[in-house]
Parts: structure tokens; C-alpha cells; sequence
């Protein structure tokens, strides 16, 4: 698939928070990251994702890259 | 006349190129970094007020000497007054001043003008320089009045930016060379009404100074507006980064 097209990424951060009992804003105090910005991310309006914020966000969540993002259809 | 006009300008663009590229280099921190400090050389909103002010007295300023002022002048029936090169030069003669020996002094032809009773002709003719340079003024400054409001409002890198800069860019090169020949043939039509050359042909003179200055300044700003272009591209692939 060329990059130009869109992705079919899928974000479950919203999944995880449910399952772990915690807040955005819990979240992004934690990692330091803006909850603008975590927002962007559960709501799919993110089209890229440092790796210094996907590590810090797995630690948190205490899950692999793979529990936080999906291959949609 | 027009001669002044275009020294005042000519200093004024600089002034305000140099404003901008400074401009630029100084742009703030994000608001939400709290660790950011404000220097001498932030760019705050006094200094986008103050480089407006300073654009809109350039515009104001090369459309009133350049064209108002002469144009009140020709129909209030004042003398057209114009610094004339006349191409010739000769030793300079005069009493006020002699030459030591070992030393030469040259009249080097430029000489002040009064014509008292100038043709229509003559005076739109001397106008002409003055006009086609508030015209090229009035137009990059409009451009960089909407560039600096794209920069003011932190979005820098947006196609309007671009055009405004390629506006810019190509007005100074274009009008580098238009205002020079409107000079250089005004002064030939002053010259004929003012100068009997005794069967004399007259010499058409270019001032290539300025010429390059401004061409190289419409470059600068052609090579800017690329750089811009290609931030648009940076500034899209960041674009929802998280």
C-alpha cells in the first residue's frame, strides 16, 4: 500500500483505559503527554506517534504496541 | 524627485527585508512550554504592530512622494524639479573652490533642475518612476502584510505564505528593472526640456546598482517562498503527531 493513502490504524486506547480503570487526564499526568494530544489519539485523529510516546504509554498501560494498536479492516 | 523617492524606499525595503528575515529567526516558543523566556529579540505583538506600522508609512510614503506630491505640484503650476544626469562630465570651474595642484576636480554631469513652465508631457514623464515604484511598493507590501498575519497567528507554513513571498519575490525583480528604465527615459524627457545639447547626442544612462540590489533582494524572498513551500510539506508530515 503506497504511504500516500490513508491507514487503516486503529487506536484501543480508549479499551484499555476502560479495562484499567483510568482517566485520560490520569494518563497524560502520568507520561506527560497533553490530554490534547491523548485525545487526538483515542479519537483516530492521530496520524503518527513518536516511540518515546508509545513507550511511555505501554509502560503505563503495562501492554505491548501491538494491545494498543490494531490493523482495522 | 524621483531619485529621493527610490532612496527612501530603497532604504525602507531593506529596512523592512531585514525586519522579516530577523523576524523569522526570532520566533517565539510554543505557549505551552513554560521554560520559554522572552529576549530583546522575541518577536511579540508590539513588534507585529510596529512592523505593520512600519509598512503601512512605506506604502503611504511612496504613494505620496511618488505620485501625490508631483501630480499636486504639476497642477498647482510649481516648477518641476528634478536631479538631471546629464551623461556629460568636465572639469569642474567655479569660483567658490580651486583645485590644489596635483588634484583634479570633475564635474561628473549630475546637475539640480528647475523647470518653470514643464509641459504636461514632461511632468508625467517625471512622474512615471515615482508611480511605477509606489505601485510595486503598495503591492509587496500587501504581500507582506499577509505573510506576517500568518506568521502572527503560528501558522507559517500555509500556501498563502508562499504566494505572498512569490508575490514579493517576483514584484522586486520585475520592478528592479521597471522603475530603472521609467527613471532612466524620464530623464531623457527632462533632459530635453531643460538641456539644449547643442546638436549633441544624449547618453542614456542605466543605474545597474540598483537594478541588482532588488533583483537580488526578489531572489532572496523566491528562494524564501521554496523554503516555505517545503515547510508546508514538514508541517503536514507532523500533522496529527502524537
Amino acid at each position: 500500500m503506497p504511504v500516500d493513502e490513508p491507514h487503516r490504524i486503529v487506536c484501543r486506547l480508549d479499551e484499555l483505559l476502560l479495562a484499567r480503570g483510568m482517566t485520560l487526564t490520569a494518563l497524560a499526568e502520568q507520561i506527560g503527554v497533553t490530554i490534547v494530544n491523548l485525545s487526538v489519539l483515542k479519537n483516530q485523529r492521530a496520524k503518527a506517534v513518536r516511540f518515546s510516546t508509545l513507550t511511555a504509554l505501554c509502560d503505563a498501560l503495562e501492554c505491548q504496541p501491538g494491545d494498543l494498536f490494531v490493523l482495522g479492516d | 524627485m524621483w531619485r529621493r523617492c527610490a532612496v527612501f524606499n530603497s532604504l525602507t525595503y531593506r529596512l523592512s527585508l531585514l525586519s522579516f528575515i530577523v523576524m523569522l529567526s526570532m520566533i517565539d516558543m510554543p505557549e505551552e512550554n513554560d521554560m520559554a523566556r522572552k529576549s530583546l529579540f522575541t518577536f511579540d505583538r508590539w513588534d507585529f504592530l510596529g512592523t505593520r506600522v512600519v509598512l503601512g508609512v512605506v506604502a503611504l510614503g511612496s504613494a505620496t512622494v511618488g505620485v501625490v506630491v508631483p501630480l499636486v505640484r504639476m497642477f498647482q503650476g510649481k516648477p518641476l524639479t528634478w536631479q538631471l544626469q546629464t551623461g556629460k562630465t568636465d572639469a569642474l570651474v567655479t569660483d567658490q573652490l580651486t583645485a590644489k595642484p596635483g588634484a583634479a576636480l570633475t564635474w561628473p554631469g549630475t546637475a539640480d533642475v528647475r523647470i518653470e513652465d514643464a509641459g504636461v508631457g514632461t511632468w508625467l514623464a517625471s512622474i512615471v518612476p515615482g508611480a511605477v515604484l509606489a505601485v510595486g511598493t503598495v503591492i509587496v507590501v500587501v504581500a507582506l502584510l499577509r505573510l506576517l498575519s500568518s506568521v502572527e497567528a503560528r501558522a507559517p507554513f500555509a500556501p498563502a505564505a508562499v504566494r505572498s513571498l512569490r508575490v514579493v519575490g517576483a514584484t522586486l525583480l520585475a520592478g528592479a528593472v521597471l522603475v530603472t528604465v521609467a527613471g532612466s527615459l524620464a530623464n531623457q524627457v527632462v533632459l530635453q526640456a531643460a538641456a539644449d545639447l547643442h546638436g549633441e547626442p544624449s547618453t542614456f544612462t542605466l543605474d545597474l546598482g540598483a537594478v541588482v540590489v532588488f533583483a537580488g533582494a526578489g531572489l532572496v524572498c523566491a528562494a524564501l517562498a521554496e523554503a516555505f513551500a517545503h515547510g508546508i510539506k514538514l508541517a503536514d508530515d507532523v500533522d496529527g503527531l502524537v
